[in-house]
C-alpha cells in the first residue's frame, strides 16, 4: 500500500461567516486521475487555492508525498513538485509564447537570480521551453505573441507552462472552459499523453469529456465532500443526483 | 511648575490630534472607498487656512468662516474627482499621482495668491482669553478645537452608523464589487465621500489657523501626518483614524517639544513597529 | 539590438563624447551633467517603476542620505573615495530597511509608505540643525580629484559624470535583458502566477528595491559633488516627484524613456525658471497632463509613429495592401 501522493485532511476555511471548505478530506494516489465535481460555488476552487497556498486554512492538513504544505509559502510548494492551471487564463500577454515558458523554467532555476548575464543566450532554456510547447501542439506557434493567439491555444500554453515544471501533482482548475468541441479533444488527447509520473486532480464542468478521463471521482457541494469513489460508483449514487438536480 | 508644561503639551497634543482628526478622517474615507490615497488631502487643508484667512480679514465671524472655507475646498474637491479622476477610473496608480500634480498646482496658486509670509488666522475673540481652573490656566481655543473635533468624530459615526449614506460607504469599503451589484449609485457615491473629505479637510485648515497658521508648505508638512495616521491606525476605519490621530498628535507634539532635532525621527519608530508587527494598522479594515 | 538601434546608440554616443566641444559655453556643459545625473536618477526609480510596477514617492530620500553622508564624512577628514564608498553603503543600507518596510504593502500602500518615508529624511534633514545645517545646508569642501585629475572645470566634470553614467546605464541594462529583469517584470503583470511558477515575489521585489537605491544613492553622490552643497530643499517630496515625472515622461516601460524624461524636463525647468517662477504649477500641470493623455510616455509614442511612418512608406512601394494596419 504505497502513500497518497496528495492527502487532504479536515481541510477547514470560512469566510467571515461563510463556511466555504467543510472538513474536506481526500487521498489521491500516485499516478491516480481524480476528477473534482459539483455545483457552482460548491468550493472545488476554494479548495485548489488552500492546497496551493493562494488562500491560508483554519484548520486541516494538506501533505504532498507526506510533506505538510500548510503554513508553507507558495513557491516553496512549488519547489516541491506541485503544479497548477486556473480557470481564469494567467498569462504574460505581450510576450511570446516562448518567453511564457522560459518564466516558468525559471520559477526552478537557480538563474532566475542573476541580474547580469543576458536571458536570451541561456539557449538550454530556450530549447526547453520550445519542446514544451511542442509537446502541445504549439511548437510552430513558439515565437507569437500571446495576445494574437487564439483561445485554445492559450488554455494549451497555459498547460504547456505547468508541464515545464515535470511536477509531481497537477492541479487542473477547468482546462477545458470556454473551448470548442474540437479543441476539447485535442486538449483531452493531451492530457491522456501525460506520464503516470505526473498525478493529476481536475476540476471540471464538461462532464462528457472529463468522466472519461477520470479514474475516481469526488463530488462537492457547499464546501462538503458528499460523494467518491469510482466513476461508476459516483454516477449511480443517488446522492449525485440529488447535488445536480436539487432538493 | 513643571505641571504646566505637560498639561499645556498635552492639551496641544490633543487639539492637535483633533486637526489631525478632520485631515484624516477625510482621508481615510477616501482611500477605503475609491482606493485612492489623495495626495492633493495636505493642500486642502491649507487651501482651507487661506480661504479662511481671506475671509476672516473681511469680517466675516470665525464659524461661518470655517463652514464657507471648508466648503470652497469641498468644492474644488469635488471639481478634481468629476473632471480628472473619473477620467482615469481603473488606473488607480495614475489617479494617485495626478493628485500629487494637483498638490502642487494648488501649492504654487497659493504661494502666488497669498505670498510666501505665514499668514495669521485670528482665533474668535470670545476664545482668546485663557480658561482658569484650579488657579491653572488653559489654552481655551485650543480646548474648543478638541471639542469641535470631538463633535466631528461623534458626527461621522452616526453618519456611518445610522444613515443611508453611511451604510452605503460601508458596503463600498467592504467590498466594491457587490455594492455595485446592489445598486449602490457608486459614482454619486465617490462625489459625495470626496466632498465630504475634502470639506472636513478644509474646515480642518480653518480650525488649526489660530495655532499652526496659513504658511507656503503646510500641506508638505501635513500630508506626511495623515499618511502616518492612516498606516498606524489602519486605511478605511474611522476608529483607525480617530485612534491614529491622537497617538500621532501626542508623539509629534511631545517629540518637537522635548526633542525638537529629532521630531520626525520619534514618529519613524511607531511606523515602523506597526508595518512589522500589523500591516494592516490597529484598526484596519482595507488591505492598503 | 536591432540595426538601427546600434547606429542609434553610436551616433548618441558620438554626440556625448564631443559635447563639451560642440557648446563651447560652459553653462550650457554644466546643464548636461545635470542632466546626466537627473537622468540616473531616474534610471534608477524605474527599475521599480517600468520593470517593476511599484511607485515610489521616496526615492530623493537616497540624494539626501547619500550626500549628507558624504559631505559628512569629507568634511569630517576621511577621503574622498572612503567617504563616497560610505556613503553610497549607508544610504543603499537605508534603502534595505525601507524596502522591507515599504512592501509590508504592495500597490498603493507602497506609495504611501515610501511618501512617508522620503518625508521622514527630510523633516530629520530640516531638524537635525547640527548635523545637516537644517534649512541652510551645508557645504561640500571640494570637488574629488579621481585618480588625480581634476574635475573641477565644467568638461572634466561632465565627462566624469559621463563615464559613471555610462557605467550605470550599461548595469541597467543588462538588468532589463536579464533572467532577473524577466522575473521582476513578470511579477510586475502577475505576482499570483509567479508564484505558482516558483518564483519568490517579494524576495524579487525587495531586490529591485534595494539596487534601485544604490543607484540612485550614486547619483545622490554625484548630484553632491556638482553642487558643492546640499539642503533639504533637493530632498522634499517635489524632487521625488520631479524624478518620478521623468520617467513616466519618457516612458517607464523602456529603458531610454527615463533619460529623455530627464533631459525635457531638466531643460524646461531650467528655461522656464530664468522666466518665470511657476515651476511647481508647470510640474503639476505637466503630471496631469502626462497621465490622462500619454500614460506611456513619449519615447513608446514615438516609436509607434515611427512604426506607422515606416509601415505606410513600404505599403506605398509595395503597391499592395495585403499586411496588416501597425498596431
Amino acid at each position: 500500500m504505497s502513500s497518497p501522493a496528495l492527502e487532504v485532511s479536515g481541510l477547514n476555511k470560512r469566510f467571515g461567516g461563510l463556511p466555504a471548505t467543510r472538513n474536506v478530506s481526500l487521498s489521491v494516489m500516485p499516478g491516480e486521475r481524480r476528477l473534482i465535481i459539483g455545483p457552482n460555488g460548491a468550493g472545488k476552487t476554494t479548495l485548489f487555492n488552500l492546497v496551493t497556498g493562494d488562500l491560508t486554512a483554519d484548520a486541516g492538513s494538506v501533505k504532498l508525498f507526506g510533506r505538510e504544505l500548510l503554513g508553507m509559502r507558495t513557491q516553496d510548494r512549488v519547489h516541491l513538485g506541485l503544479a497548477r492551471t486556473y480557470q481564469i487564463l494567467t498569462l504574460f500577454p505581450r510576450e511570446p509564447l516562448v518567453h511564457n515558458v522560459v518564466l516558468s523554467l525559471l520559477g526552478l532555476d537557480a538563474r532566475r537570480w542573476n541580474p547580469w548575464s543576458i536571458l536570451t543566450r541561456n539557449r538550454d532554456l530556450y530549447d526547453n521551453a520550445r519542446a514544451a510547447l511542442e509537446r502541445v501542439g504549439l511548437g510552430d506557434s513558439a515565437d507569437r505573441i500571446v495576445h494574437e493567439t487564439s483561445y485554445g491555444e492559450r488554455r494549451r500554453l497555459e498547460l504547456a507552462m505547468a508541464l515545464a515544471h515535470k511536477p509531481k501533482v497537477l492541479l487542473l482548475d477547468e482546462p477545458l472552459a470556454g473551448l470548442s468541441q474540437g479543441e476539447r479533444q485535442t486538449v483531452r488527447a493531451l492530457l491522456d499523453t501525460i506520464p503516470r509520473d505526473v498525478t493529476i486532480v481536475m476540476i471540471e464542468h464538461d462532464m462528457d469529456t472529463a468522466l472519461g478521463f477520470a479514474e475516481r471521482i469526488t463530488l462537492l457541494h457547499y464546501g462538503e465532500v458528499i460523494v467518491e469513489g469510482t466513476r461508476a460508483e459516483v454516477v449511480a449514487d443517488p446522492r449525485t443526483r440529488e447535488v445536480y438536480l436539487g432538493d | 511648575m513643571q505641571w504646566q508644561f505637560w498639561i499645556i503639551q498635552t492639551l496641544n497634543s490633543v487639539a492637535f490630534g483633533g486637526l489631525l482628526f478632520m485631515l484624516s478622517s477625510g482621508f481615510s474615507l477616501i482611500f477605503g472607498l475609491m482606493r485612492i490615497p489623495n495626495l492633493a488631502h495636505g493642500a486642502f487643508f491649507m487651501l482651507g487656512a487661506y480661504f479662511g484667512y481671506s475671509l476672516l480679514i473681511r469680517g466675516l465671524n470665525f464659524w461661518p468662516t470655517a463652514l464657507a472655507a471648508g466648503l470652497g475646498v469641498g468644492l474644488i474637491g469635488v471639481a478634481l474627482e468629476r473632471f480628472i479622476l473619473r477620467r482615469l477610473a481603473g488606473n488607480e496608480q495614475g489617479q494617485v499621482l495626478v493628485t500629487l500634480g494637483i498638490s502642487f498646482i494648488i501649492a504654487d496658486i497659493c504661494l502666488v495668491a497669498w505670498t510666501g509670509d505665514p499668514m495669521p488666522l485670528a482665533a474668535p475673540q470670545a476664545l482668546r482669553p485663557p480658561l482658569r481652573v484650579a488657579g491653572y490656566a488653559f489654552p481655551t481655543y485650543r480646548l474648543v478645537v478638541l471639542g469641535i473635533s470631538l463633535v466631528a468624530a461623534l458626527g461621522l459615526y452616526l453618519l456611518m452608523e445610522r444613515t443611508r449614506l453611511g451604510a452605503m460607504i460601508r458596503a463600498g469599503v467592504d467590498d466594491m464589487e457587490m455594492a455595485r451589484g446592489v445598486g449602490i449609485p457608486v459614482s454619486r457615491l465617490f462625489t459625495t465621500v470626496f466632498l465630504l473629505g475634502a470639506t472636513l479637510a478644509g474646515i480642518g485648515g480653518v480650525l488649526g489657523g489660530p495655532i499652526l497658521n496659513a504658511y507656503p508648505g503646510l500641506d508638505t508638512d501635513m500630508l506626511p501626518l495623515a499618511l502616518i495616521v492612516v498606516i498606524l491606525g489602519g486605511a478605511g476605519s474611522l476608529l483607525g483614524a480617530f485612534v491614529g490621530s491622537f497617538i500621532v498628535g501626542f508623539i509629534y507634539n511631545f517629540g518637537i517639544a522635548l526633542v525638537p532635532d529629532l521630531a520626525y525621527f520619534v514618529l519613524f519608530l511607531p511606523m515602523v513597529l506597526v508595518l512589522v508587527f500589523l500591516p494592516q494598522g490597529l484598526f484596519g479594515r482595507v488591505q492598503i | 539590438m536591432s540595426r538601427s538601434g546600434v547606429i542609434a546608440l553610436a551616433i548618441c554616443t558620438a554626440v556625448l563624447l564631443v559635447l563639451p566641444w560642440i557648446i563651447g559655453n560652459e553653462f550650457y556643459v554644466n546643464m548636461a551633467s545635470q542632466v546626466l545625473i537627473y537622468a540616473l536618477f531616474a534610471l534608477s526609480i524605474n527599475m521599480m517603476l517600468g520593470y517593476g510596477g511599484m511607485v515610489s514617492l521616496g526615492h530623493a530620500g537616497y540624494l539626501g542620505i547619500a550626500g549628507y553622508a558624504c559631505i559628512l564624512a569629507t568634511t569630517a577628514g576621511y577621503d574622498q573615495l572612503t567617504a563616497a564608498i560610505f556613503a553610497v553603503a549607508l544610504s543603499t543600507a537605508a534603502a534595505a530597511l525601507f524596502g522591507v518596510l515599504s512592501l509590508r504593502a504592495p500597490g498603493l500602500g507602497f506609495i504611501m509608505i515610501t511618501l512617508a518615508l522620503g518625508q521622514i529624511v527630510w523633516g530629520i534633514a530640516y531638524r537635525a540643525n547640527e548635523l545637516t545645517g537644517g534649512d541652510n545646508g551645508i557645504r561640500h569642501p571640494a570637488r574629488p580629484m579621481p585618480f588625480g585629475i581634476d574635475i573641477r572645470d565644467a568638461p572634466s566634470f561632465y565627462y566624469f559624470t559621463l563615464v559613471v553614467f555610462a557605467i550605470a546605464l550599461f548595469c541597467i541594462w543588462r538588468f532589463s535583458r536579464s533572467p532577473f529583469g524577466a522575473s521582476l517584470m513578470g511579477t510586475r503583470d502577475q505576482p499570483r502566477r509567479m508564484r505558482m511558477l516558483g518564483h519568490n515575489v517579494w524576495l524579487v521585489r525587495f531586490l529591485t528595491f534595494v539596487m534601485a537605491g544604490f543607484w540612485g544613492s550614486v547619483a545622490g553622490v554625484l548630484y553632491v559633488y556638482y553642487n558643492l552643497f546640499l539642503s533639504p530643499h533637493a530632498i522634499s517630496l517635489q524632487q521625488s516627484a520631479e524624478i518620478l515625472l521623468m520617467a513616466i515622461l519618457g516612458g517607464a516601460s523602456t529603458l531610454t524613456g527615463p533619460i529623455v524624461g530627464a533631459a525635457i524636463i531638466t531643460l524646461v525647468k531650467n528655461v522656464v525658471s530664468s522666466y518665470v517662477e511657476r515651476w511647481n504649477t508647470l510640474l503639476g500641470v505637466i503630471f496631469v497632463v502626462v497621465i490622462v493623455f500619454m500614460p506611456y510616455g513619449l519615447v513608446p509614442g514615438c516609436k509607434q509613429l515611427w512604426a506607422r511612418l515606416s509601415s505606410r512608406k513600404n505599403r506605398k512601394v509595395a503597391g499592395a495592401t495585403a499586411s496588416e494596419p501597425a498596431q
